[in-house]
């Protein structure tokens, strides 16, 4: 929390209370002044402008209360929180009747103990500061975001969730920074992500399978004995230098692999745990190869069709339901953006979003595969090409209804902390009670009028959030739920994975059916399978070749774009992009992925059956001579002399 | 080639490094030699900035004078992050004499870096920050960090 903006003024003739309360206010960080004299404190107030006035309610001159009265009389601009402390007025009735008058957040009995007039403040101000991560999400809506704005939002934050991280490296990007990214890990590793006017420079990350020796080795690019005697040149040149040198490599060849080494590097940050940033602005030397605006938009659209998971994003989606959406002045018909694959998956999104009010009119509008809108809004919005307004808004009390059943049923049968995480608070151990519930305030919109049927519901669901609120906040729930949860997952993972490998088993046989179906209880159960996605792209193209039928390629394209770059580089991706190449039709296409997927893994049998049957198929059909390999048309050309 | 800049002097029993400029992964710190010193003092005011790369280097290197009573002097905002986030940037045997504290006027946009001093603005578990801040044109200024963060080796 920031307390740094906090003023006090403290109103109290007994000097020794009045500077040690001063003394305690500041060793807290927070900024007061004494005034002995009510009228002293009533002059100065214009200068001041505190947002917090302690006062004694017997002063000198007036009492406290009148005070309080005649600084909102003489001062209705400033908007100040009363806290009113006594050591002689303290029956009930004049609490009661003092804190009405005045609206006074707390009274104090003296003596009192400062520590808790400090958590009073502490938490107030809380409140007034929308959580740091959704006003992260929100920073597009600025017109402009200076250097300090980035670096204070990030320390605001305590912790992102490694999935909140692509948006982070969008927002440096698009806003043109320079500067060193440091993400800190909760097991003390360190990364870091280097910008240099918006392009991302270099990328660090404590990772041997990616530095650059080894990625050229894999990408076929130089061999391990190349490698090897360029590492033993004397020269303080680097490794891609020295192949250059060497004659082993071109320098576009070494650019590439640099821009692909920062790519994957960049991918591995992307996962599923806490981390912790910092953002410090410097003069960053604009090296080569960089990734810039453009291609960064590439990488990311790789990543949220890959690495983030649907779960993820529904929850955090959840507090923007009954936002509305507008697109920013960015946004345009024929942005970029709309042809990458995930958006043009979705018919007329980009129409829809226009037209669209709110999140949850877009999402249930059921035309849409769910997974794909799901990452195609993550994507536009990490782009900063849409933003959400800042409340609930509703056309209708129609609307309204809807909406909130909509929430009611999500909700069902989910105990306490699944209600937290639903909207997505349950990690978030930094917020107080009255946080949570503002939060889910703002998920529910506006009270709407008595003895509506929306009035209703809303005050249903409330209930249920308070009692939630209440439940969760009792240490030792808290405690046994973690465990439970734990135990939980540690059996539904390992239910996952032996429902996997039974899959994986049932695919070599070619039982289709019962691998796709395991599959996706395994999904269910959790979402850290190792390739997943290909092998239930590989159940779903057996299933379709089995039926001849071709109408769900839009799905297998979803499933093959979920691959993340790093579960690309085995036998397994150029098989399964084999055989969705065939299915469309380019034989020619998924025999070159065949071959690639052969020279990786010669012993892999099925690759090798697919390739028999490949040769029969492209034998007795036509020749396409534009879809031909050049080797071949020359050679044919030959032949035919 | 590397953008840090390190001097280093020896006067009596004590090692006095300072040093300017940026810590990336262009740094050697092993011409840097720590170890044998009793006493080492670092002026860190002119570290403008520190990577990831640099954050490891740094933590080897100052590990390598695991004996001698280490003074960080001087730090910048830069320095007093990685103390707080990363675990051995600054060791057991090492403390803070002194630190820089930016402060911000939300009219002016005025920025500055007020130092504290280990004894008058902080000791061990308390923070006593200077009564008032004001720029050039004399304008109060306010903290510009976020103290339970900010402060927190000094609670520790």
């Amino acid at each position: 929390m920031d307390n740094k903006s906090v003023k006090i003024v403290i109103v109290e003739d007994d000097s020794t209370l009045g500077s040690a309360l001063v003394q305690s206010f500041e060793r807290e960080g927070l900024t007061a002044r004494l005034y002995n004299r009510p009228e002293e404190a009533l002059n100065a107030l214009k200068t001041d402008k505190p947002e917090y006035i302690v006062t004694d309610c017997l002063l000198p001159q007036m009492t406290g209360i009148d005070f309080i009265m005649k600084t909102k009389q003489l001062h209705p601009d400033i908007r100040v929180k009363v806290i009113l402390v006594s050591g002689i007025y303290t029956d009930k009735i004049f609490i009661q009747e003092s804190i009405k008058k005045t609206q006074a957040i707390a009274f104090m009995k003296k003596p009192f103990d400062v520590e808790k007039l400090i958590e009073i403040i502490k938490k107030e101000n809380v409140r007034e500061v929308a959580p740091a991560r959704k006003v992260l999400y929100q920073m597009f809506s600025k017109e402009k975001v200076t250097n300090r704005e980035k670096r204070k939002l990030l320390e605001s934050i305590e912790e992102v969730s490694g999935f909140d991280l692509p948006f982070i490296y969008s927002l440096l990007s698009e806003t043109k920074s320079s500067g060193y990214l440091n993400i800190y890990a909760q097991n003390g590793v360190v990364s870091g992500v280097a910008f240099a006017n918006g392009s991302i420079v270099s990328v660090d990350v404590e990772d041997k399978q990616t530095y650059l020796g080894e990625l050229l080795i894999q990408s076929g690019y130089v061999t391990p004995e190349e490698v090897q005697k360029a590492l033993l040149d004397k020269t303080n040149k680097r490794l891609g230098q020295r192949l250059i040198q060497n004659s082993i490599m071109s320098p576009h060849a070494l650019d590439l692999m640099m821009t692909e080494q920062m790519n994957i590097r960049l991918s591995k940050t992307i996962v599923d745990s806490q981390v912790k940033l910092t953002f410090a602005s410097s003069e960053v030397e604009e090296t080569h190869p960089t990734i810039d605006s453009d291609l960064l938009l590439n990488y990311m659209h790789d990543w949220v069709a890959s690495k983030i998971p649907v779960s993820w994003l529904k929850t955090l989606y959840t507090m923007w339901l009954g936002h509305t959406i507008s697109a920013t002045p960015s946004f345009s018909a024929d942005h970029p953006i709309l042809q990458t694959s995930i958006i043009k998956s979705l018919d007329g999104l980009y129409e829809k979003i226009i037209s669209a009010k709110s999140l949850n009119q877009l999402l249930t509008m059921n035309e849409m595969n769910p997974t794909a809108l799901y990452k195609a809004l993550h994507l536009l919005l990490t782009k900063g090409l849409i933003i959400f307004s800042s409340k609930a808004h509703f056309a209708s009390e129609a609307e309204h209804v809807s909406y909130l059943k909509k929430v009611s049923n999500d909700i069902k049968g989910k105990n306490p902390f699944e209600i937290m995480d639903y909207i997505g608070v349950g990690s978030m151990g930094s917020l107080t009670s009255a946080e949570i519930l503002k939060e889910f305030l703002l998920l529910l919109g506006d009270k709407p009028s008595a003895g509506t049927e929306a009035f209703k519901i809303w005050n249903d669901l409330m209930k249920v959030f308070e009692d939630a609120v209440v439940k969760t906040s009792d240490g030792k729930n808290r405690k046994e739920y973690k465990i439970e949860s734990e135990k939980s997952d540690a059996e539904s993972k390992l239910k996952a994975n032996q429902l996997f490998e039974e899959a994986k088993k049932d695919l070599q046989l070619n039982q289709y059916q019962k691998a796709s179906e395991k599959m996706e209880t395994a999904a269910k159960l959790t979402n850290q399978l190792f390739q997943l996605n290909i092998y239930m792209a590989w159940a779903k193209l057996g299933l379709a070749e089995s039926r001849k039928d071709f109408k769900n390629l839009k799905d297998i394209e979803l499933e093959l774009m979920q691959v993340p770059p790093d579960e690309r580089y085995d036998v397994l991706y150029p098989f399964v992009m084999g055989l969705y190449l065939k299915a469309k039709g380019d034989l020619i296409g998924a025999k070159k992925s065949f071959d690639k997927a052969i020279a990786i893994d010669p012993n892999f049998i099925v690759v090798r059956r697919e390739i028999g049957l490949l040769d029969a198929q492209i034998r007795s059909s036509k020749k396409d001579i534009f879809n031909m390999d050049l080797k071949d048309v020359v050679s044919g050309f030959f032949k035919k002399k | 080639m590397s953008k840090l800049e390190v001097k280093m002097n020896k006067t009596g029993d004590q090692l006095n490094v300072q040093m300017t400029g940026i810590i990336d992964e262009d740094v050697d710190f092993t011409q840097f030699n720590l170890v044998g010193n009793q006493k080492i003092q670092l002026n860190l005011n002119g570290i403008r900035s520190i990577n990831s790369c640099g954050i490891r280097e740094w933590i080897k290197w100052i590990g390598s004078a695991a004996g001698a009573a280490i003074v960080y002097d001087q730090c910048p905002k830069v320095i007093v992050d990685q103390i707080n986030m990363v675990d051995g940037f600054l060791p057991s045997n090492a403390k803070v004499n002194s630190f820089f504290v930016p402060y911000y006027n939300d009219e002016s946009g005025s920025e500055k870096n007020v130092l504290f001093r280990y004894g008058t603005e902080f000791k061990e578990g308390s923070v006593q920050p200077p009564p008032d801040v004001k720029d050039d044109q004399g304008q109060v200024m306010e903290m510009d960090v976020i103290e339970s963060k900010y402060f927190k080796f000094i609670k520790k």
